[in-house]
């Protein structure tokens, strides 16, 4: 489904150090434009970058960008002063946590600290028990303490969390209400609008981190829509994958936290669409960490995210993140084995090939070193890699190891595959998923150096590169779906609530209307729902997310026993004879409004292909002749065999021998051969 | 072996571990394993040397390998057998720590490993719910399983023995699927390989072995003691005498706990594998965070301790609470021994108790249904050179998880009336030790509530001129008099509806003499 009138859409995507910028062209080529990024204030970038690909006459358009301000705003600690009201007795909740510890052998013991001061936090006199029932009432006269309180403080923005608000909203509605009439215009966050979910302590800290951030997201958004002044929408990729409007991300900035990444895998699954596969594991190897997912046709979305040890539960993309990549340090342990990561010489002071006084070999370093990586094509030659500086990082650390150098730099690469297979492990064979049935999608510096390496190691036959690999994310913007997700929690045996389908129907009613709002249904556009059920064995405390029906207006909800028991048994290998219980539901509603991307086909260039160098290359199985080839050299269908070298501005792909490429509407697809 | 295949293997057995953990945690039922995470996994040689671990509670560190040697011992294994034990006399803990061991056999039908896994169940009967109590004799504290091959008449002896037998067949069923995963991961690693996985096993623990070895060497040599002592055994033995002459020489490490008092009547007696783990735990500390967790390390580390003492009992001493109580004072010792070997690395006494909450009863919400609640709460962790201790945190044998409210409310008849920091817990010094933890609660319904704590009376030690962190402790209010009663450390009690409890936790002792600014001295 379209929009009523064709509009220019952009992507967006804002890193630490590039802003990338994409946008599908009239000729069906994907114009892209990368520049540096301005943290200070990153709607500077995006201003500039759109500018620079928007020709005369595209006006109207659209943008949708992913946003690093919520995170960075967090692990910089920089958000606003926010007031917490708290059911009390249970002031402390922030500081309780779930009283673990994240490191079992420190002797120093630490906690995340919690966005929030301790004097800013009010205990509010009321009580519900987890049946929703009043055991102490919220008075007027509380809530008028409560706002007199926060006036008090001199905050900018107020989280509220009361005991079981999952089971009954209406305390924290009421204190919601009254804060938001207040003329101090607070940024005002209630637990249960942003989750629905039980578990105090997770729900208390998404509050606290929302009001943290949402001043600050607030005015960003503001400056942003001022900078774009001529665009119809302006929109935020979310960490589940769907865009929303900068209304909702200025409301619930939370649910911007893991935008970045979920840019990457929309991308992902959008690029393996188009070359008809939908059943993939991502690949989104950076510089100092790999971000691994599994997509079985539809995004995984799960409902914990953490970022810098803080909780939250939002819906995200279920991404798995290693500490191995590109910089990742190797060094001899004190046993004397060799280890990678998770240290990293990040962006400053780089690789030792970087030349900017790293001393330490990287993964980067060993790739130089091996020749899989040429030190004249990084960055489509605009950073020249000093070979030498990564040789004396790697004979310093062979003298060490005493091990030929040769062996310790692919010893390297073995041992940063091994931590990122052991990812990939944990998305698919741990989920009750065989590897070999899916596709591995490598993007993000480093993917494609590794993809190859990794399929063998999983048994994995078919690898995709996607075109510009670098810039992945800003292209998943583009073909992310407008989405929101409801959380109910429930809580109830499950044959208890099919015999009484009509007591959930309010619960049910209410997350459709409020979705067909928040998505605009009076621009009659379609709207996809979907419900899902989280079931649990009475007794369990993880619950395992089946699809079921709720035809609204005959009020029936499908049985979803057999789907559940089922699953459990895939993922667990048993079924149980017990009570099912219904943990919760949740709604996903979205928009079927992306547009398909044309994907070029690229023409190549058979002269140059030709013509390649070749150069020698030694994986452990002797050395090999690999050529060196342009990735734009190559046209569309067109087979190459490896071992080969594919170079392209943002990325190097090696294809191991007994490995072929295909070119498929600009996408690179890798097969082992049989 | 190489540098680099070195790091391979132990990047895939430590996977397999772990995806053993996965399967155990998720489809586990009681939330002691899915949500508190008492559990841990592990891959042993076929000798029942550990290759891999994944653990999140340390006391299973040192315990696990024996509970597997004493499988070895008693039984041949057979394929497709599984073995089943929590006799804290023969390789167990305490009886509600259920192992479960399984073999893996190559082609030519020889041992090549042995996966086992152990998780803690809420309830294996006794005259406690949680099975915990003030027991005298290990037959009061539940069902005792000897080695034994896990079968339906087993798992039937458990299921009848337990207070909550449905929970119970869903958690054994757990351990079972989380050891056949590890089964037919190392069978394909065998059907791969072959006999060369074996090399990589001894490899790995040589590797491990020497880590550990460099990390004792930095220590230097000496001979360190320290001591200090439980407050009582419940049943009034008075303090009890924990003891550590510590030795280092030449890379190895000898804890000599034989100081320690005599065996108690009171459940505080240890299995000596419970001794052998707290103090595997001080080392692993000590060495950085990437030491490979196997059967190497263990070699460098010899605990010496005397059958019939509270640190290496016999049968029929009584063992429920050693575990979780005496374990973390044999760590307060060997730190303290460590602190006078490396002045200014060790930090200040921890709360020193897991503070262990069992309350059963029967729910008038869900027609009498019968139910068991176990939990342990946080304290304050001791402050150390250069840092405050950390508030309300799980320390040293301990790391699971609390029980939300919420999630608590829902299912038991309890109210929950404050959940605090407390205030003021933590020990003086330069640096403050960590505030411990306020837990107050109103009864629903008639139960049976056991606190099962330490450090009611004598408290986690302060450092280097540091106060000790102030003693926990235990009241009740009942509904019907209004009378508030402080409780003894240990105790059992029966409650009515409307009857309030509050328990309050040590803090974590203090570092360093205060300065002017740093208030009240010692």
């Amino acid at each position: 489904m379209t929009r009523p009138t064709e509009a220019s859409r952009f992507g967006v995507d804002t890193g630490g150090t590039f802003t990338d910028v994409v946008m599908p062209g009239g000729d069906g080529r994907l114009r892209v434009y990368k520049l540096l990024s301005t943290p200070a204030d990153p709607s500077e970038a995006i201003g500039d970058g759109v500018e620079a690909l928007l020709g005369p006459g595209e006006r109207p358009y659209e943008v949708v960008h992913g946003t690093t301000v919520a995170t960075n705003a967090l692990l910089e600690r920089r958000g606003a002063r926010v007031a917490c009201v708290i059911t009390a007795g249970f002031e402390d909740v922030l500081w309780l946590g779930r009283q673990a510890r994240p490191h079992l052998y420190a002797l120093h013991v630490t906690m995340p600290e919690p966005v929030v001061a301790r004097a800013d936090v009010i205990g509010v006199r009321e009580r519900l028990s987890a049946a929703g029932e009043v055991v102490e009432p919220l008075c007027e006269a509380e809530i008028a303490r409560v706002v007199a309180e926060v006036e008090a403080l001199d905050v900018e923005a107020v989280a509220i969390c009361t005991l079981h608000a999952w089971a009954n909203p209406a305390h924290e509605a009421s204190l919601a209400r009254a804060l938001r009439a207040h003329a101090a215009g607070w940024h005002v966050s209630a637990s249960h609008e942003i989750s629905g979910a039980f578990r105090e302590f997770e729900r208390a800290s998404t509050a606290s981190v929302n009001a943290y951030v949402g001043p600050l997201m607030a005015r960003y958004l503001r400056r942003l829509q001022e900078r774009l002044e001529g665009a119809r929408g302006v929109e935020v990729l979310l960490s589940h994958g769907g865009r929303a409007e900068v209304a909702f991300a200025a409301e619930q900035p939370v649910h911007t936290v893991l935008s970045g990444p979920a840019g990457g895998v929309v991308g992902a699954l959008q690029a393996a669409r188009e070359v008809g596969l939908e059943t993939i594991i991502t690949l989104d190897m950076g510089g100092t960490s790999t971000d691994v997912s599994l997509v079985d046709g539809e995004l995984e979305v799960r409902e914990d995210a953490e970022v810098d040890g803080l909780s939250m539960v939002v819906p995200v993309i279920d991404i798995v993140t290693v500490g191995a990549g590109g910089g990742s340090i190797a060094y001899r342990d004190a046993g004397g084995a060799l280890r990678v990561g998770p240290r990293s010489a990040g962006a400053s002071p780089g690789p030792a090939c970087y030349g900017r006084g790293g001393q330490d070999l990287t993964v980067t370093d060993a790739h130089l070193a091996l020749g899989t990586l040429r030190s004249d094509r990084f960055l489509g030659g605009e950073m020249t890699l000093d070979a030498s500086a990564a040789r004396e990082a790697l004979e310093r650390l062979s003298d060490e190891l005493e091990t030929p150098p040769e062996e310790v730099a692919r010893g390297v690469l073995a041992i940063a595959d091994a931590a990122m297979a052991r990812a990939l492990k944990v998305v698919s064979l741990e989920r009750g998923r065989d590897p070999r049935d899916y596709t591995l999608v490598g993007f993000g510096g480093a993917g494609g150096l590794h993809a190859c390496r990794l399929a063998e190691a999983l048994s994995m036959r078919r690898v995709l590169i996607p075109q510009n690999p670098g810039l992945l994310s800003a292209r998943g913007m583009l073909g992310a779906k407008r989405r929101r997700y409801y959380r109910r929690t429930v809580l109830r045996p499950l044959h208890d609530v099919l015999a009484d389908v009509g007591s959930l129907r309010e619960l049910l009613d209410e997350s459709e209307a409020r979705a067909r709002v928040a998505l605009g249904d009076a621009q009659g556009a379609a709207i996809d729902l979907r419900w899902e059920a989280g079931l649990r064995y009475q007794g369990q405390s993880f619950e395992v997310v089946v699809p079921v029906d709720w035809a609204a207006e005959r009020h029936e909800l499908s049985d979803p026993s057999e789907r559940f028991e089922e699953e459990h048994e895939r993922l667990y290998g048993y079924r149980a004879d017990r009570e099912v219980e219904l943990v919760g539901l949740r709604l996903s509603a979205s928009l079927n409004d992306a547009p398909t991307l044309d994907a070029a086909a690229p023409r190549g260039d058979a002269e140059a292909l030709a013509a390649a160098h070749e150069v020698m290359l030694d994986m452990g199985e002797g050395p090999q002749a690999a050529r060196v080839v342009e990735r734009a050299w190559l046209a569309e269908g067109q087979r190459i065999k490896g071992p080969v070298i594919l170079t392209e501005y943002s990325a190097t792909t090696v294809v191991l021998p007994g490995w072929e490429v295909v070119v498929s509407r600009g996408h690179l697809i890798l097969e082992r051969e049989p | 072996m190489d540098a680099i295949t070195l790091e391979l293997e132990r990047h895939r057995f430590a996977s397999i571990a772990e995806e053993m953990g996965v399967v155990l945690m998720r489809s586990a039922f009681s939330p002691n394993i899915k949500e508190r995470r008492d559990y841990s996994c592990a891959i042993f040689d076929g000798a029942g040397e550990m290759v891999a671990q994944a653990a999140h509670i340390p006391v299973h560190l040192g315990s696990a390998p024996m509970s597997v040697a004493a499988a070895l011992e008693t039984l041949p294994m057979k394929p497709g057998q599984h073995i089943i034990l929590n006799d804290p006399y023969a390789g167990g803990t305490h009886l509600p720590d259920i192992t479960l061991v399984s073999p893996v056999f190559d082609g030519a039908g020889e041992l090549a490993f042995v996966v086992a896994n152990r998780a803690h169940h809420a309830d294996v009967g006794g005259r406690w719910p949680g099975s915990m109590g003030l027991s005298e004799h290990i037959d009061e504290e539940g069902i005792r399983l000897g080695p034994q091959v896990f079968d339906e008449d087993v798992m039937e002896a458990i299921t009848s023995a337990s207070r909550t037998p449905e929970e119970r067949r869903g958690d054994l069923q757990a351990q079972l699927a989380a050891n056949l995963r590890g089964v037919a991961r190392l069978e394909a690693e065998l059907e791969r390989r072959g006999k060369d996985v074996l090399d990589s096993c001894r490899a790995l623990q040589a590797h491990s072995e020497r880590f550990m070895r460099e990390v004792l060497r930095e220590v230097g040599e000496g001979r360190w003691s320290y001591e200090d002592a439980l407050d009582d055994d419940g049943l009034g033995s008075g303090a009890i005498r924990i003891h550590c002459d510590l030795r280092i020489e030449d890379g190895r490490a000898t804890v000599d706990l034989r100081g320690s008092a005599p065996a108690v009547r009171g459940p505080l007696n240890v299995p000596r594998a419970v001794a052998v783990s707290a103090a595997l735990y001080c080392f692993r500390c000590l060495a950085p965070p990437e030491l490979p967790s196997n059967g190497g390390y263990m070699r460098c580390v010899e605990v010496l301790t005397e059958a019939g003492t509270v640190v290496d009992a016999s049968y029929p001493a009584a063992v429920a609470l050693g575990n979780v109580e005496t374990s973390q004072r044999i760590v307060d010792v060997v730190f303290g021994a460590l602190a006078l070997a490396l002045p200014g690395r060790i930090p200040a006494a921890s709360c020193g108790s897991m503070n262990n909450l069992t309350i059963g009863g029967d729910d008038p919400r869900h027609g009498g249904r019968p139910f068991a609640y176990y939990e342990t709460i946080a304290g304050g962790a001791g402050a150390g050179p250069g840092w405050e201790g950390q508030s309300a945190v799980h320390t040293h044998m301990t790391n699971t998880l609390n029980t939300p409210v919420e999630a608590l409310e829902h299912a038991y008849p309890i109210r929950m009336v404050r959940y605090a920091r407390r205030e003021g817990s933590g020990g003086a010094g330069r640096y403050r030790g960590g505030e411990g933890v306020v837990r107050e609660m109103i009864f629903e319904a008639a139960a049976t509530v056991s606190v099962m704590a330490e450090r009611r009376r004598f408290a986690p030690y302060g450092l280097e001129g540091g106060a000790p962190g102030v003693c926990g402790a235990t009241r009740l209010v009942r509904a019907r008099t209004g009378r508030e009663d402080v409780l003894e450390g240990k105790v059992s009690v029966e409650v009515e509806a409307g009857d309030r409890l509050i328990i309050e936790t040590p803090g974590g002792g203090g570092y360093g003499t205060p300065d002017d600014a740093g208030g009240d001295s010692t």
